[in-house]
């Protein structure tokens, strides 16, 4: 871990990346105390300040909408703050359901062998065949809108890319001698996984944990988007887009602007740190 | 080459197979469809009617079964909504997709490739490391909003083009298609761009790792030590192996055009395949959604059996069936 | 016809990580005579072959000397000009033509391209020469081999193919790197004894570079052993079988090599790390003969460009 933050140094723009997706992370979690408005509180929101634009005061002269108002008289600023809460739960923990589902799959299939292998890679390669966007919205056509579901869906799509890295991670390790010595001192198959092959494959699913957490986060943003994500009265960021695209003829371009900003700020920064990331694991391929 | 054919297509059955149970168990599963579509105070006889019409009253088993029987017969169910067969709602719509989604496709390969050819001789480069931190930006900015950024420019700003919907078609071999007329192309240009941005993203980064791997290669050495010229290298030497994995990987991209394609055709009101499934969620019409997902599926599997067979076709080591060593 | 002289080749040069991996390398070559060239790997044969004809890879680059090739300095040559005489009045072959040879373009076309990229020649014309030129080479049904790809001849026609590639444009100087190592040992005296045949027939002069030292005696004219980036003996090939001067040739030609490796088997110890080197003689530290001057000064070049070496302490001329 040392060795790979290290060489990461070689990249200055990779590092500032991780600042901007930590600093993301605080706003998104600070959201309730560094925001003047509660957006989901009805009684907090005054509809007659609907679709001010940025830098107008509350009609209560209490504070200033840093970034305008929707076209509820929702605060963008807190809205945007509070959205990026939910975008990073929604992406975060379904990038570690699938982390945890894939990587035990991984393992099992690399370790047992045999039909374990075989049934479990059939199903990764099929759900391979098709694009993760296609799996996870047919996914919420099924079971429908809503935050749970939605992580489910996610989870759902992207496990296969951490089975099939762990796997192959995995496959290079099982053949080493001292696999082969746990295996014959009959330790239990658990305890093989958990203390040998795992953290010889930690930093390739890593690189996985930070691509797929971004491609999770603009997946997310589709489907809220296309009204088959977060639901209307908590808006992650895609449903703020999606509200704004609505007010794109009458002008109020931030309403579309400042979450769009937020949300490429946010897959962005991962992007290239998980970019960066891949080329100081794989040398040959920078 | 006709045994792994036949094995190919055993294969793509069980893909479909599979596919479509998980698919029918999971929509019909979950919520009753005829409670949407009885008038609200509709009797309880009125509603078992309607119920035993749809032949939503057997288990559901034999409704997947019945549903199986019609498949194979190219009967995907009608339509709850539309009352029209599903497959012919989701066929009126295919060329619209298909041609967004090929126009999209050509987009993506005039930006990507060039851009990629040009990363990939220059590794290491500023030019390089522009055109790569570049293709970065084009995949993290989220389709839908790249398409609304697209539309408030040169649609609402500028007044260049339309902000959506298909413009005139005319007819080539009996489809119809908007590339015959102008206004056709004035209206497909902004969603083609749309989708296509994110897919040259990948086109560049592929074609750069490929042609980068290319001009370290031996046979890059020889042709040098042969004094041919640079361009000829490049273009004839490298591209043409480059092709062969390029190929594979971007007949999925094609896919992922198609996936993405209902993000599109949503933000820019195109009458496509997509735009079907998104409203038929909303209204839970069931049989156009498993109907769209099962043709979409099969589409992939299609997609997937022509790469690989091109792949065959391309690579001369194996398309004489010689061995690679 | 070409004369290098006191030629210096670095890795990255100008910096502070700068290395010389060829070492003031001198030697002469006149029309239709073979030089081998021979030294372990690392010892900067190769990339001495390559400085000639400026196919180094981005982070290596000459530093010193000159290389006089017709009358025309070459380390001070264009890009352009050099790409000229490349394939044109200097050819190359490799040692694994399986890898050289573009897997997925026809021989046809690979040779077709080599001819047209230095004469004004119709495609059929350029044709009808390249067929010519495989069979000049012992490729049987030439005509119908030329749509063929590289995986479809066996290793010795490969060979063959290059061979042919690089008399195309019938060169002056034509440097073979490893060529016949990858070769079993019948095929390679078939095509080492018809590249002597092309060689006099055409006027060609040969860079012949190996590790192989027993290969060259009833091959090459002259030959050269090289080692650590320098040039440690040169000799008229009858001399220098006959009567080593330099230890570490002598050590050659008692080393029986084995297919595939560079490394000497009955020589204790390594070449040295070029980044390293040892403040005497650099191979004081495996050689029989060293004494403590050895290790202190490195020895002078005695000698000239066709008979020298590198030695405080020779062995005897033995008549």
């Amino acid at each position: 871990m040392k060795r790979i933050f290290g060489a990461l140094k070689a990249y200055p723009f990779a590092l500032f990346c991780l600042a901007v997706f930590a600093l993301l992370v605080v706003l998104a979690l600070l959201a309730p105390w560094i925001t003047p408005q509660n957006p989901y509180d009805n009684a907090a929101v005054d509809f007659f300040d609907a679709s001010l634009p940025p830098g107008t005061e509350a009609g209560t002269g209490e504070f200033i909408y840093l970034l305008g108002t929707d076209a509820l008289g929702r605060d963008l600023y807190s809205a945007i703050l509070y959205g990026l809460r939910i975008t990073l739960l929604v992406a975060g923990s379904a990038s570690l359901i699938a982390l945890c589902v894939g990587v035990l799959a991984g393992l099992v299939a690399a370790y047992a062998g045999g039909w374990a292998d075989t049934i479990i890679m059939r199903l990764v390669d099929i759900k391979l065949g098709f694009p993760t966007i296609l799996v996870a919205l047919t996914v919420m056509a099924v079971v429908g809108t809503g935050l749970g579901n939605l992580i489910f869906a996610l989870a759902f799509a992207q496990w296969p890319y951490y089975a099939r890295t762990t796997r192959s991670a995995a496959l290079v390790e099982v053949s080493q001698e001292y696999i082969e010595a746990a295996r014959s001192l009959e330790l239990p198959p658990w305890r093989i996984l958990m203390r040998h092959l795992l953290p010889n494959s930690i930093s390739p699913i890593l690189v996985v944990l930070t691509l797929q957490l971004a491609h999770a986060v603009a997946i997310e943003a589709s489907l809220s988007f296309l009204g088959l994500g977060t639901s209307i009265e908590e808006p992650s960021l895609g449903l703020l887009i999606a509200n704004g695209s609505r007010e794109i003829l009458s002008g109020h371009t931030w309403q579309l602007i400042w979450p769009g900003v937020a949300l490429v700020l946010l897959i962005f920064s991962v992007n290239v740190f998980g970019d960066r990331f891949r080329r100081v694991l794989n040398p040959k391929e920078a | 080459m006709a045994s792994y054919l036949i094995r190919r297509l055993g294969q793509a059955a069980f893909v479909l197979l599979l596919v479509s149970f998980l698919i029918f168990m999971g929509v019909y599963a979950i919520g009753d469809p005829v409670e949407m579509l009885v008038p609200p105070d509709a009797t309880t006889a009125e509603v078992n009617r309607a119920r035993e019409a749809l032949g939503l009253d057997q288990p559901i088993l034999i409704q997947y079964g019945l549903y199986l029987k019609g498949l194979v017969q190219g009967d995907l169910g009608t339509s709850f909504v539309y009352n029209q067969p599903t497959i012919d709602l989701v066929l009126q719509r295919l060329p619209a997709t298909v041609e967004l989604g090929l126009t999209a496709f050509v987009f993506s390969l005039i930006i990507g490739l060039p851009l990629g050819l040009i990363a990939g001789y220059r590794a290491g480069s500023v030019t390089d490391d522009g055109i790569m931190n570049g293709s970065i930006l084009a995949y993290s900015l989220p389709n839908f909003w790249q398409g609304l950024l697209l539309i408030l420019l040169f649609a609402v700003q500028l007044r260049w083009l339309p902000s959506g919907g298909r413009g005139d078609t005319g007819i080539l071999f009996g489809i119809e298609t908007s590339l015959l007329t102008l206004d056709g192309w004035q209206h497909i240009f902004l969603p083609a761009l749309n989708l296509a941005l994110f897919n040259s993203a990948m086109v560049t980064r592929l074609t750069r790792a490929q042609v980068q791997q290319a001009m370290g290669s031996e046979y890059v050495r020889y042709a040098r030590a042969k004094g041919i010229s640079e361009r000829r290298i490049l273009i004839r030497h490298a591209f043409r192996n480059v092709l062969i994995p390029l190929v594979t990987v971007l007949g999925l991209e094609l896919g992922n055009l198609l996936a993405y394609g209902i993000i599109t055709e949503t933000v820019f009101n195109w009458p496509g395949m997509g735009q079907l499934l998104i409203n038929s969620i909303n209204i839970v019409d069931r049989p156009v959604i498993v109907g769209y997902l099962l043709i979409v599926v099969a589409m992939f599997v299609v997609i997937n059996l022509i790469v690989d067979v091109l792949y065959t076709l391309l690579d001369p080591r194996i398309r004489l069936g010689g061995n690679k060593a | 016809m070409l004369k290098v002289d006191n030629l210096v080749t670095s890795l990255h040069p100008g910096s502070r990580d700068q290395v010389d991996i060829v070492r003031s390398v001198s030697f002469s070559l006149e029309p239709g005579q073979i030089l081998g060239v021979v030294g372990e790997s690392g010892s900067g044969k190769s990339m001495m072959a390559y400085s000639l004809i400026d196919l180094l890879d981005r982070k290596i680059a000459i530093t010193g000397g000159s290389i006089v090739f017709n009358g025309e300095d070459l380390s001070a040559a264009k890009q352009a000009r050099m790409r000229e005489l490349r394939g044109n009045r200097i050819a190359m072959i490799f040692q694994d033509p399986m890898v050289a040879l573009n897997p997925v373009l026809t021989i046809g076309e690979q040779m077709i391209e080599a001819i047209q990229a230095h004469r004004r020649m119709s495609r059929r014309d350029a044709e009808a020469h390249a067929i010519k030129t495989l069979a000049r080479v012992g490729i049987p049904s030439p005509e119908s081999r030329m749509s063929a790809y590289a995986h479809e001849f066996s290793g010795g026609m490969r060979q063959r193919v290059v061979i042919a590639i690089a008399f195309l444009n019938e060169p002056d100087l034509i440097i073979a790197d490893e060529a016949t190592t990858a070769l079993d040992v019948t095929i390679q005296s078939q095509i080492l004894a018809e590249i002597q045949g092309l060689a006099e027939e055409t006027g060609a002069a040969i860079l012949w570079i190996t590790h192989d030292l027993s290969l060259l005696s009833g091959f090459a004219d002259a030959v050269m052993v090289m080692y650590a980036g320098q040039v440690i003996e040169i000799a008229p090939a009858d001399r220098l079988f006959g009567a080593p001067r330099h230890p570490y040739t002598a050590a050659l030609m008692r080393a029986v090599p084995v297919a595939g490796r560079t490394r000497l088997e009955n020589l204790e110890g390594v070449p040295p790390s070029l980044a390293d080197l040892p403040p005497g003689c650099a191979f004081a530290p495996r050689c029989p003969r060293a004494q403590p001057r050895c290790s202190q000064n490195v020895p002078p070049f005695e000698g000239d460009t066709t008979l020298g070496w590198r030695c405080f302490f020779p062995l005897e001329e033995t008549p």
